[in-house]
Parts: C-alpha cells; sequence; structure tokens
C-alpha cells in the first residue's frame, strides 16, 4: 500500500437505478433486471471469507509478503481487497480505496 | 463429411528456450510437424486458428501471411486456457459447414519473462485496476482462496491434492516433451515451501515455451499411419456467472448435459480424461462438472478413483500443465491433443490400453476471481 496516495471512505460499486441492485467491479448494464441504469455507490463494510499471502512474485527484489483477503459486504458483493496484516475469517472491515484499488482495514 | 484430427505434433515443453528460438519459430515447426503427420501440403490448408498470447502486434492475417497460407476461414482465440478448446470447437462446425476444408489450429507460446510478467498484471482492466496494486502476483493468489472454499466445501486435505499431482507427475513419466518428469513423493509435496498459502509450489504450474499444432480435416483424408480422431460433441460457456459466484462450479456446468446428450456417450464410457489443470482444484471442480465425479464425491474420487496406483483413471495422462509445463496458449492444447494422441493409439510409455473415448476440456480468463471460459470436446478414434 501506497501511503501517500489519497484514500477514499468505501469503495465504488454500481448501483442499478431501477432493481437497487449493486454489484462489484462495476457494471454497464444489470445482470439483474437488464437495465441501462448504473450509478456509482460506496460499500463501506464487509466481513473477511478467506486470506492468503502472496510469498513470492517473480522478477520483484526484496518482496515484502502481501495479505489479500476475499470479503463480502452486507449486500453479498465479493472483493479481493488488500490487507495490513492477518485477519482470521469472521473479521468485520471498514473498505477503502487507493486509487481504484479496494483495501480493507480491520 | 466427418470432421476429424488427422494429424498432431508437439514441440518440447522447456523452460530454457534457444535463444535464437521464438514464439513465431515455434508457431512455424509445430504447423509444419503437424502437416508432415498429416501428409497435407502448405497450400492444402484453407482455414486457420491461432491460439498464442506472445505474438504482439501480430494477428492471425500476420501470422498467415508470415506462415504462407491462403484462407478461407481465420480465427484467434483470446480466452486463456480455454482458447484451444474453443477454437476446435468452432473448427470442428466450420468443417462440417464447408467453410473450410483443412484447418490449421497453432498452438504456442515463448514467454519473455518481463513481457510475460507485465502481460499478466495488466490482463484485462479489472487486474490492471483492482488485484496488480494490492501486491497479486498473478492468479495463484485468486486460486489459493479458492482452493480454500474447496477444501472447506468438500472436506478435502493438502494430502487429496498431493495424490491428484502425484498421480499427473507418474504419468508425465512417460511423456518425453515433459518438463518435470522425476516421481514426486508425498512428503516432498506436502513440505514444498508456500507460494500462496495453501498454495505450494507442486500446486502451480511452471510457466515454460512450448507449441503443438493439429490439423483437421475430412477422416477420409488421415493417412494410413494412424487412425483419425473425430469430435462426438462441444459445450463452450463465457461469463457463466457475472463472477458472482465461489467458483467451485466452472462454466462446464451449463453445459455438460447437453454435451452428454449430444454425444450419445455418458461420463462413464471416459476411457480418460484431460483438463485444464492450472490448478488441482480445478481439475477435480472440472471433473465434477462433467459428471466424472459422481454425486459431488470429489473426496470419494481421489480416494477410490486417483490414489490407487496403476489402475487409477486416467487424468491429464501428459502430465498436465503441472509438470509437462505451461506454455501460454500451447498450455490450452495439452489436453486436447494427449487426448488425441491417447485415442490414436500413439501415446507411448503412457498409453491407456484400447483407449476409444476421451474428453478434453479448457479453463481460463480469470475475468476477476476466476476463470470465465471453458470448452470442451468428446473425442472419439474413428475406425
Ligand atoms: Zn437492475
Amino acid at each position: 500500500m501506497n501511503d501517500t496516495a489519497d484514500t477514499t471512505t468505501g469503495v465504488t460499486i454500481s448501483r442499478c437505478g431501477k432493481c437497487g441492485t449493486g454489484y462489484y467491479p462495476t457494471r454497464l448494464l444489470c445482470p439483474n433486471c437488464g437495465a441501462n441504469a448504473m450509478k456509482p455507490d460506496k460499500a463501506t463494510d464487509a466481513v473477511v471469507e478467506e486470506t492468503t499471502v502472496v510469498r513470492h512474485n517473480a522478477g520483484q527484489q526484496n518482496w515484502q509478503p502481501r495479505h489479500l483477503a476475499t470479503v463480502r459486504t452486507p449486500e453479498n458483493q465479493i472483493i479481493v481487497v488488500g490487507l495490513e496484516g492477518p485477519a482470521p475469517r469472521g473479521t468485520k472491515i471498514k473498505l477503502f480505496e487507493q486509487g481504484l484499488a479496494p483495501y480493507g482495514r480491520a | 463429411m466427418t470432421p476429424a484430427i488427422i494429424g498432431i505434433h508437439e514441440l518440447p515443453n522447456t523452460r530454457h528456450p534457444a535463444p535464437e528460438a521464438s514464439t513465431l519459430t515455434y508457431m512455424a515447426d509445430a504447423l509444419s510437424g503437424a502437416l508432415d503427420d498429416a501428409q497435407m501440403k502448405l497450400s492444402d490448408v484453407d482455414g486457420f486458428g491461432m491460439v498464442v498470447f506472445s505474438a504482439d502486434p501480430d494477428k492471425a492475417a500476420d501470422l498467415a501471411w508470415r506462415l504462407g497460407v491462403s484462407l478461407k476461414w481465420i480465427t484467434q482465440a483470446t480466452h486463456g486456457g480455454s482458447s484451444a478448446v474453443n477454437t476446435m470447437c468452432h473448427a470442428w462446425r466450420a468443417l462440417q459447414s464447408g467453410d473450410a476444408s483443412v484447418i490449421a489450429i497453432v498452438a504456442a507460446d515463448v514467454p519473455v519473462q518481463a513481457k510475460a510478467r507485465a502481460a499478466s498484471a495488466a490482463y484485462n482492466s479489472a487486474r490492471r485496476d483492482l488485484l496488480t496494486p494490492l501486491g497479486y502476483s498473478g492468479p495463484n493468489s485468486l486460486f489459493a482462496m479458492l482452493t480454500q472454499r474447496q477444501m472447506a466445501k468438500f472436506g478435502l486435505s493438502k494430502e487429496d491434492y498431493g495424490h491428484m499431482v502425484i498421480s499427473q507427475r507418474n504419468w508425465a513419466k512417460g511423456n518425453p516433451i515433459a518438463v518435470y518428469k522425476e516421481p514426486l513423493t508425498m512428503d516432498e509435496y506436502v513440505n514444498a515451501g508456500l507460494v500462496c498459502d495453501p498454495l505450494g509450489r507442486y500446486d502451480c504450474p511452471p510457466t515454460s515455451a512450448g507449441a503443438s499444432c493439429i490439423i483437421m480435416a475430412d477422416a477420409s483424408h488421415c493417412p494410413k499411419t494412424h487412425v483419425p480422431v473425430g469430435i462426438r460433441a462441444i459445450g463452450q460457456s463465457y461469463n457463466y456467472d457475472n463472477q458472482a459466484g465461489d467458483g467451485l462450479r466452472t462454466g462446464l456446468s451449463k453445459v455438460s448435459a447437453k454435451m452428454w446428450e449430444q454425444a450419445g456417450v455418458s461420463a462413464e464410457d471416459m476411457d480418460l480424461a484431460c483438463c485444464y489443470d492450472d490448478y488441482p482444484a480445478m481439475v477435480l471442480a472440472q471433473l465434477n462438472d462433467l459428471r466424472i465425479i459422481k454425486n459431488d464425491d470429489i473426496k470419494g474420487f481421489i480416494r477410490n478413483r486417483v490414489a490407487i496406483g496403476d489402475g487409477r483413471f486416467p487424468v491429464n495422462t501428459s502430465g498436465g500443465l503441472l509438470s509437462a509445463g505451461q506454455a501460454g496458449g500451447a498450455g490450452g492444447m495439452l489436453g486436447p491433443i494427449e487426448v488425441i494422441r491417447q485415442l490414436m493409439h500413439r501415446g507411448g510409455d503412457r498409453q491407456v490400453p484400447n483407449a476409444k473415448l476421451g474428453v478434453a476440456t479448457g479453463y481460463g480468463q480469470v475475468l476477476y476471481r476466476y476463470g470465465s471460459a471453458v470448452g470442451a470436446a468428446v473425442l472419439e478414434r474413428l475406425s
């Protein structure tokens, strides 16, 4: 994570203006109702489902292990986020963005 | 008209290609070899399918020109590990409809490390923007988490995956083109260094250079040196679930029932199966979707049909990507060409006795969290 980059609360999702379903990552048309009415919205909370540690990254010198997690929002959006450290299954996290990339903080 | 595969050729997979080798020279060698095998001339080819990811900026038409083939039918597939099977499916229909009469499908890649890493980091906009900045190192992390889900849902242990990997390694012993042929023990498998928890070194296929080609034409054109292989049925699926699920079902779950119905044979009739094995979890997921694994009993399949030594059900008899190596686009042809080779009874030391029917799959195009594209073909020995 780049500490100098701007961060924003929540991660950007698409929400259908017709049926209200929210999607991550963003979509163009609504898979649920077919409407062409997507509006940007935010998802702010999620729960950790699985985590892993990226221990190698080919071609990178001095690679520090990175913690990634699959998290689920209350609306069932499933997001792969970066974490600052280990977080067991069931950990509640707050979502934020750096650039476009999604992160979570316990 | 009975469309069939009448010629095949594979170059040895290698981690260290000769300095003068390139994706393009590999394509030329694969095509030449397959034409020789089919006893066809370059000028006989009127259809070309290109399954290559590292020829930029050249496209299929550029390669047709460089290779010297004039065509009525051309296609280039960009669906990752599914591309080769998808192309074979399209070629089968093109031959049936008369749009082409002799189709060469060339699959090749000679990856250049730095370029391959850059291509993986920006595979699509979702990966470039949402995953790569996290410290994502390629699909290993995604399939590590998918494997955890599979372990939890089906009660699988690390050793269960070990049986799959070791079985494939035992097949690789009989495959002269495989990168890794030496036996692998369960101890070595379980104690291998972690790449992305719980995936270890032997769960991730070694990137290699490789190329292969199949020639498809009417079965009557097959030379007397071998028996042609026909296609009984196909299935393809793209973006089957909008990436909204757990990835433990693949797109095959949407198309396999219809494929078996079209084939007029069932999963139990298969003498072998080759499923795209970017990770062992995905071999199990595909075998499950094909109904070769019954009633979701993945653990029972491993214990009773894989971890039993020589009488095991033949899965990925080339050694699969995990032992033979993953050569980009050619990686997706590894399974289909192995089924074809076995059905031609040209399997050498690893020949499955009396193989008459086999199924080959491709799986790939990781849109965000798992693969979105699949292809499958039920193949048969025509004699
Ligand atoms: Zn909607």
